[in-house]
């Protein structure tokens, strides 16, 4: 802080000695548009100076000149700025010239292709590198909440180095287990977002993920947040990301990018001078919010400390529904002791440069971060270059490689974790008195109930992972209407895992203790080849036309080695454990793809590009496995035709249509033999028939998409509005369907099912006010979507995407469903909706039935930037709001009926709920939550129909508005930069989620339960929670 | 003109070089599983049918165990077994369909097309006694139709009475094939519960026979003469149980849970004052020195079990330990045995002989098995022959021929039958009859939408009702309702 004032003093006094410079000496003039109108609201200054004003009604100003006044200066937003020298002059009229590069805003569309935003017929969504920054999210997808409509971002925790997952214009497979996340291109080149959540369980012992063998692939998911590969990428490296929403923003990328295309560019040098920057921050990191707990009651059950026949305390009492806490008892707020703060460091320098002909780029970065949970830390460690020169006049070639080291000591969420202790973990006994003078667990519950701490110390998994990406490139132009360019990339990384979890705890007492060690290696590489050629005809009308090659080629192998019964103790190695399993995923998959595409432009007004692009996949039967899809879309700015008012500056409706197809994921079809769990018995293999089996038949997925929209642009671009209007249908989903177990199969891949997905995205930039120095911009998003199952199958009336087996919430789909439809069992009403009370005074669950109870989905969501800058300083603030959309605290159920929440600190004390009596008459009787007034069994906190299993205590409603971001900053004047060794210099305090308001009870209902591989929404509240940040950085170029 | 050559050649060329290429690129074995097999051999498959029948015992033995009050369950969550609540054993019917009898039907075929009858004869044994699991818990279930994936994905349920039959045909063709001559391939090994002795195998099948033809009794009239035919030839001592053993690696299902889990909060079950009552002498009269083998009470002067439907089951004294019998790590799941087999003997015989459930005195033959199957099973948990010597002679044991009573024998079998999910089935042939099993009582906080009636069959799991409805729709019954041989 002390850094800060000192750097902040100097400019404050700059400030104020300013004011007092007034002069006599004026000034006045008329300032005009080309065509003469006279332009009110523009701005003039004196050079040199702080003074300014700006022109009234009539364009008219006046200004008062300081002695020393030479130069004055004319700006507005949309016109190119302009310098007068004052001279004697005592009126200045000046006539301000149109800025046509402003108009021509580009943006990165498809294999890295620049385009003027004017002439797309779809919609895109960019933010460049200074809104990536101010984030302060070290994970790229992180960085892109809030700023982008139609976008869905889902934390998977508070964890460092937690995995994020990006949905863009809501699910497009009905699949569980389908990838529902867009294509991830840095510098054109595809890159790995995967979030391999591999194969941490143990052979017993885990009930993770409700240990139904039908949902074994999430199993392992809730344990750990993996980082989902793009959190590799330095964000300090990132020029732009552009998001490709629609399947006609990403026809030409085809099927991978089905589910759209988030682009990325990475900075490049420029010629000139070499150029350092360098940039180093500090932050602090504490959990947002947790539970409330209740205070009154000490463990225990049935209001009594458990005690054994002998009278010594039994382990059994890991509950808290015991004696009422006495004034010898401590009482801690165990979810408060046990979060630390967690840190974050960030260096990160940079030199780039080079001549006309050669650039160069090179970053070399450090991210590390300690977790709020002890323990637990994550690093990122990049080394970058980049370059690109040009050989001939024709020919130029580019490439750049990077190295990321990244991993850390993760921390355990889901089943039998730190969070599913801590929320059961009484109040009467200190979490982190955790250990033996033996070194053995100190548990208040004996080994039903781990100590959570220990856990953070002990039960550990670590992640490290090695990975370089880079490409090599050349441009060749041999004509001025030709372009061939090429590039070949690849990406690889191998990710080594190791998991302990000691013996003697809950999850290891079946199996002796348990070590992982896991081998992930990937490498996709990508050949990519366009031609275009490029046409004007006449002046009216250009052409360009495009032609492309792509060639993917992804293996992967995942080889999980697990050691179970540790031998001698405290040596936690695979040499050291009597049982050996191994689990092998190795894959491999190939897509060949060419595609074409047109684009017309006549008179810089009307926009038609068509595309068509034919890809062969591996994944496919060789009958199936090459397919066609086309895609038209037509820009039109129709301001370029009309003489449209004064304050319309710019106007454009935009409409396409397209087709993207989806492939199968290797190996889906056909029937196969595996090696059954558990095998060999007694040293005997044991092969099982697969029961998943694909159809042979199998087709890709289709999804068609029309989108229209339009751009509109008044005050000379000082206000902007964007609408757009998509409706995508996904139909001949591959979906492994369930089916009767009887068939000898449980899922059979096949093509059934349509879904739908429509919404609005509308953007709002605005900046109001801009009066000499002082600049307030704001920018808001708003969409909302609709998800429609048309049609699943008529094999199965649904497909479940999750089932949380102890509160009975169930996320399924049925037709005419949507994707987030939550179903539990809700308190029985009365069709006035008055709780029906039965003869005991208590409120009843329909337990013995589903119903739909709510949508994980949300209704709409927004965001709202606002940046006000004055001078070198600016202040940016990212509101965000979610409305709607329902989550399930995992752990609120154990929570409840174990007396820990605050909610069932009432024990006493008679209630009379709310609610009338099966004859209709209001409810008078009284019930006393231990349940031994009224010989109620069992107490009301641990009575599923009448309390726990209700979906109406159980879901809550997970809307939020929260202070997304708030960054501050400082720069240097030029002025003072002079005297120091620096080209610029700045300061940021930035708060990161500083503000939250939502009506769940818990948690920051933020973050999911599970990793973010999944598709399953809803759920939450035993990953680790979200946090909230407090950073100091600073920048400095050299 | 090099330009335009270059222009106009090169798309061609690399559109005809990628057409070309592209089946070789894409196809071959791009597309195959290296982690996964398209075929296996007949002795990789036969271990993984004889585990998860093992495990097949073990969970609906789980289940049973708390209706036939064994144990009473020790969780105080809703929709608890041993209240009869709506229960509906997804994983028992995932585990009969799909890991044992979809495999086993596949090595029969395979073994059939292989000429090697001797894996046709163990493989429909296995489909046999999975088959009987399966029916004697819901009902009505698919067989003629089942197993043929894609081919038919909503197969029909059959009659329980049809699907008797089949269990019979299969065990008579088992019999049949496991004495042919010559046989391409035969178990050995893997053959995890005889080792590839095939008379064993032969025994089973027709022991087997046995316990599915008493299963009739009540639509039978000649129930019990089939089942003296076919047990003549089945099991001769307890070397010919069929059972499964476990290891160190492979730790007993009942070891994992309860025994293990019971230290870790997830206590599941805890013995029932039914069985500690039938054992302590409280309803027999006689102290049975199995107790403490199979029972831990932490060295209390008395075993206590626990009331079904008690919270929890606070009140027993008696658990599961890593010790006793049939939780150590590598305890056998017994899932037919030779003493089962002595008091299939003894009721067949009492019941031929004109035996009600209040008749007294049978045959010589009758109390010979009974006597028989007692003795069998004390050697088997290994009683001390002193003690069991003792226990044999004791008058509330010892009543001779002319005393036996059909509780006598049913309690004995009930005891040596203990977590077996057979007891279910002979519980409901005798309607649950406090005179055939003394002091059975309904149990506490009892599933009020049965009003008073025990339960009589499991409903159909939701997967089933989810991807079959239509078909199971025609034959789904409450849980009150009778299966077809318990009318």
């Amino acid at each position: 802080m002390k850094k800060l004032f000192t750097l902040l003093i100097p400019g404050l006094l700059c400030c104020l000695a300013l004011t007092s410079m007034a002069q006599q000496r004026t000034v006045k003039g008329k300032v005009t548009a080309e065509d003469g109108s006279p332009l009110p609201g523009a701005s003039v200054s004196i050079k040199g100076t702080n003074l300014g004003t700006i022109t009234d009604a009539t364009g008219d100003y006046t200004i008062d000149l300081p002695q020393n006044a030479e130069v004055i200066v004319f700006s507005f937003i949309g016109y190119l700025t302009a310098e007068v020298v004052i001279g004697s002059q005592g009126v200045i009229n000046h006539q301000l010239q149109l800025d046509i590069t402003q108009l021509q805003e580009v943006v990165v569309t498809a294999f890295g292709i620049e385009q003027e935003k004017k002439a797309l017929g779809y919609a895109v969504q960019q933010i460049e590198a200074e809104e990536i920054l101010e984030s302060n999210q070290p994970n790229i997808i992180d960085a892109l909440q809030g700023r982008i409509a139609g976008v869905q971002i889902n934390s998977s925790g508070g964890a460092p180095g937690a995995g994020s997952s990006i949905i863009i214009r809501g699910l497009t497979s009905l699949s569980p287990g389908a990838n529902n996340q867009p294509l991830f291109v840095v510098d054109g080149i595809p890159i790995s977002n995967e979030t391999v959540a591999g194969n941490v369980i143990p052979s017993a012992g885990s009930n993770a993920a409700g240990g139904g063998e039908e949902f074994r692939d999430l199993a392992s998911a809730e344990q750990f947040s993996n980082t989902n590969r793009a959190a590799d990428i330095n964000p300090d490296d990132i020029e732009s990301i552009s998001i490709l929403k629609g399947a006609a923003a990403t026809a030409l990328y085809g099927l991978r990018a089905a589910n759209g295309a988030v682009i990325i560019t990475t900075k490049k040098g420029e010629a000139g001078k070499a150029r350092v920057n360098f940039s180093t921050s500090v932050g602090w990191n504490n959990v947002v919010t947790t539970p409330d707990i209740q205070t009154q009651c000490r463990e225990g059950r049935q209001g009594r400390i458990r005690t054994n026949s002998d009278g010594s305390r039994s382990s059994v009492r890991f509950q808290t529904l015991g004696p009422q806490v006495s004034e010898f008892d401590g009482v801690y707020d165990n979810f408060d002791r046990f979060f630390e703060t967690g840190n974050t460091y960030s260096t990160s320098v940079s030199l780039s440069g080079g001549n006309e002909k050669t650039t160069y780029f090179t970053s070399a970065s450090r991210l590390s971060q300690t977790g709020v949970v002890p323990n637990s830390d994550w690093g990122r460690t990049s080394f970058k270059i980049a370059g690109s020169s040009e050989l001939t006049d024709k020919f130029k070639v580019n490439g750049t490689v990077t190295y990321t080291n990244s991993g850390g000591n993760r921390s355990q969420g889901g089943d039998k974790s730190i969070m599913s202790t801590l929320n059961y973990h009484t109040p009467t006994f200190d979490v982190n008195d955790y250990i033996n003078p033996d070194g053995t667990q100190n548990s208040y519950a004996g080994t039903i109930i781990d100590n959570p701490r220990y856990l953070a110390e002990f039960s550990t998994y670590e992640d490290n992972v090695d990975r370089i990406i880079g490409y090599i490139g050349f441009n060749y132009q041999p004509l001025e209407w030709i372009n061939l360019s090429y590039q070949l990339g690849v990406d690889n990384y191998s990710d080594v895992r190791t998991r302990i979890a000691p013996p003697n705890i809950d999850i290891t007492f079946q199996n002796g203790g348990f070590i992982v060690e896991e081998n992930v290696n990937y490498r996709e590489i990508n050949s990519n080849l366009l031609l275009s050629f490029n046409k004007s005809f006449a002046d009216e009308f250009s052409a360009t036309f495009t032609l492309g090659n792509q060639v993917t080629d992804i293996t992967s192998a995942l080889t999980s080695t697990r050691g179970e019964r540790f031998a001698l103790p405290e040596f936690y190695d695979l040499s050291n454990t009597t049982n050996l399993f191994a689990v092998k995923d190795d894959r491999e998959q190939k897509l060949v793809g060419v595609f074409g595409e047109l684009k017309l432009d006549y008179q810089n007004m009307l926009f038609l590009s068509i595309t068509g692009r034919n890809d062969w996949t591996s994944t496919l039967p060789k009958n199936s496995r090459s397919f066609f899809y086309p895609s038209v879309s037509l820009g039109y700015v129709f301001s370029e035709q009309f003489d449209l008012p004064e304050v319309f500056t710019y106007g454009k409706i935009r409409a396409s249509w397209a087709e993207v197809g989806k492939d199968a994921g290797a190996y889906q079809v056909g029937t196969y033999f595996e090696s059954a769990p558990g095998a060999p018995f007694l040293g005997q293999s044991g092969f099982r028939l697969d029961d998943m089996a694909g159809s042979i038949n199998l087709k890709p997925e289709r999804t068609t998409s029309i989108e229209i929209g339009t751009d509109l642009r008044f005050f000379s671009d000082r206000l902007g509005l964007d609408f757009t209007y998509f409706r995508q249908v996904s139909k001949d989903q591959i979906i492994p369907v369930p089916v009767s177990n009887t068939t000898s199969l449980s899922r059979f891949v096949t093509n059934a099912g349509e879904i739908e997905n429509r919404g609005i995205e509308v953007l709002v930039n605005a900046n109001p006010v801009k009066v000499g120095d002082f600049s307030w911009d704001f920018s808001l998003n708003y969409s909302r979507i609709r998800n429609e199952v048309l049609e699943i199958t008529p094999l199965v009336d649904e497909i479940i995407f999750y089932e949380d087996g102890p509160s009975e919430i169930v996320n399924k789909l049925i037709k005419g469903g949507s994707a987030g439809d939550l179903y539990g069992h809700p308190y029985i009403r009365d069709p006035q909706g008055r709780l029906i009370i039965d003869e005991n005074g208590l409120p009843q669950s329909a337990l013995d039935t589903l119903i739909l109870v709510g949508n994980a989905l949300p209704d709409f969501t927004a965001g709202l930037t606002n940046t006000l800058t004055w001078k070198g300083l600016s202040l940016s603030v990212l509101l965000e709001l979610r409305e709607g959309g329902d989550l399930l605290d995992v752990g609120l159920r154990n929570r409840m009926r174990n007396g820990v929440d605050a909610r069932t600190g009432i024990r006493y004390e008679q209630i009379v709920f709310n609610g009338v009596t099966e004859t209709g008459q209001v409810n008078t009787t009284p019930v006393l939550p231990t349940g031994y007034a009224n010989n109620v069994s069992p107490a009301l906190y641990r009575n599923e129909s009448a309390y726990v299993g209700s979906s109406d205590i159980l879901l809550q409603d997970a809307s939020w508005f929260r202070i997304r971001n708030v960054s501050l900053s400082y720069s240097v004047p030029a002025d003072l930069l002079a005297k120091l060794p620096f080209t610029s210099a700045r300061v940021t305090l930035a708060g990161n989620n500083i503000f939250l308001n939502t009506p769940f009870i818990g948690f920051d209902p933020e973050s999911s339960q599970f990793g973010s591989g999944t598709n399953a929404f809803g759920f939450g509240g035993q990953s680790i929670p979200n946090t909230r940040s407090y950073t100091v950085k600073l920048n400095f170029s050299l | 003109m090099k330009i335009k050559y270059f222009k106009h050649t090169m798309p061609v060329i690399l559109l005809t070089v990628i057409f070309l290429s592209c089946d070789d690129y894409l196809g071959g074995d791009t597309n195959v599983d290296p982690n996964r097999v398209g075929e296996v051999s007949l002795n990789a498959v036969l271990p993984t049918i004889i585990d998860a029948t093992a495990l097949n015992y073990y969970n609906l033995g789980f289940q049973t165990s708390q209706i036939v009050q064994y144990v009473a369950s020790a969780t105080a969550s809703a929709g608890r077994t041993d209240t009869h609540n709506q229960i509906r054993l997804q994983t028992t019917w995932t585990g009969i369909y799909l890991r044992a009898m979809s495999n086993a039907n596949l090595l029969a075929n395979q073994a059939m097309e292989d000429g090697s009858p001797h894996y046709e004869g163990v493989a429909k044994v296995v489909l046999a006694i999975n088959l009987a699991l399966a029916t004697d818990t819901w009902g009505d279930v698919p067989f003629s139709e089942a197993f043929q994936a894609d081919n038919n994905l909503t197969p029909a349920y059959d009659s329980q009475e049809s699907v008797y039959i089949a269990i019979q045909g299969l065990l008579d063709e088992a019999i049949t094939a496991l004495n042919a001559g010559t046989s391409l391939f035969s178990p050995g090994s893997d053959d995890l519960v005889y080792g590839g002795d095939l008379s064993q195998w032969i025994k089973a099948a027709h022991s087997l026979k046995a316990r599915y033809a008493l299963h009739l009794t009540k639509v039978d009239s000649e129930a019990a003469s089939k089942a003296l035919a076919a047990v003549a030839n089945g099991f001769d001592n307890n070397d010919d149980d069929f059972q499964y053993l476990y290891d160190e690696r492979n730790l007993n299902p009942w070891h994992k849970r309860p025994a293990l889990a019971d230290g870790t909060g997830n206590a599941s079950i805890t013995f029932s004052e039914q069985l500690i009552g039938a054992m302590n002498g409280t309803d027999y009269g006689v102290f049975d020195p199995r107790l403490p083998i199979i029972a831990e009470n932490d060295g209390d002067p008395e075993y206590v079990g626990a009331i079904n439907g008690e919270e929890a089951g606070e009140s027993s004294n008696s658990r599961f330990t890593v010790d006793t019998w049939y939780s150590t790590i590598s305890a056998p799941v017994l899932m037919i045995t030779y003493a089962e087999s002595k008091f299939i003997e003894a009721e067949a015989e009492f019941l031929n002989n004109g035996g009600t459930k209040v008749s007294v005195g049978s045959t010589q033959n009758a109390y010979d098995a009974y006597l028989e199957g007692i003795a069998a099973h004390m050697d088997k948990l290994g009683v001390d022959p002193a003690e069991r010597d003792a226990y044999l002679a004791n008058p509330a044991v010892a009543v001779g021929a002319d005393g036996l009573t059909l509780d006598l024998i049913m309690k004995e079998k009930y005891v040596a039958n203990f977590l077996n999910p057979e007891t279910w089935v002979d519980l409901r042939r005798y309607d649950y009859d406090p005179v055939v099993y003394r002091d059975l009582a309904l149990p506490l906080d009892h599933n009020p939408d049965l009003n008073g009636q025990w339960i009589r069959r499991v409903l159909y799991p939701l997967d089933e009702l989810g991807r079959n409805s239509e078909e199971v729709n025609k034959v789904q019954q409450g849980l009150e309702v009778k299966v077809w041989w318990d009318r």
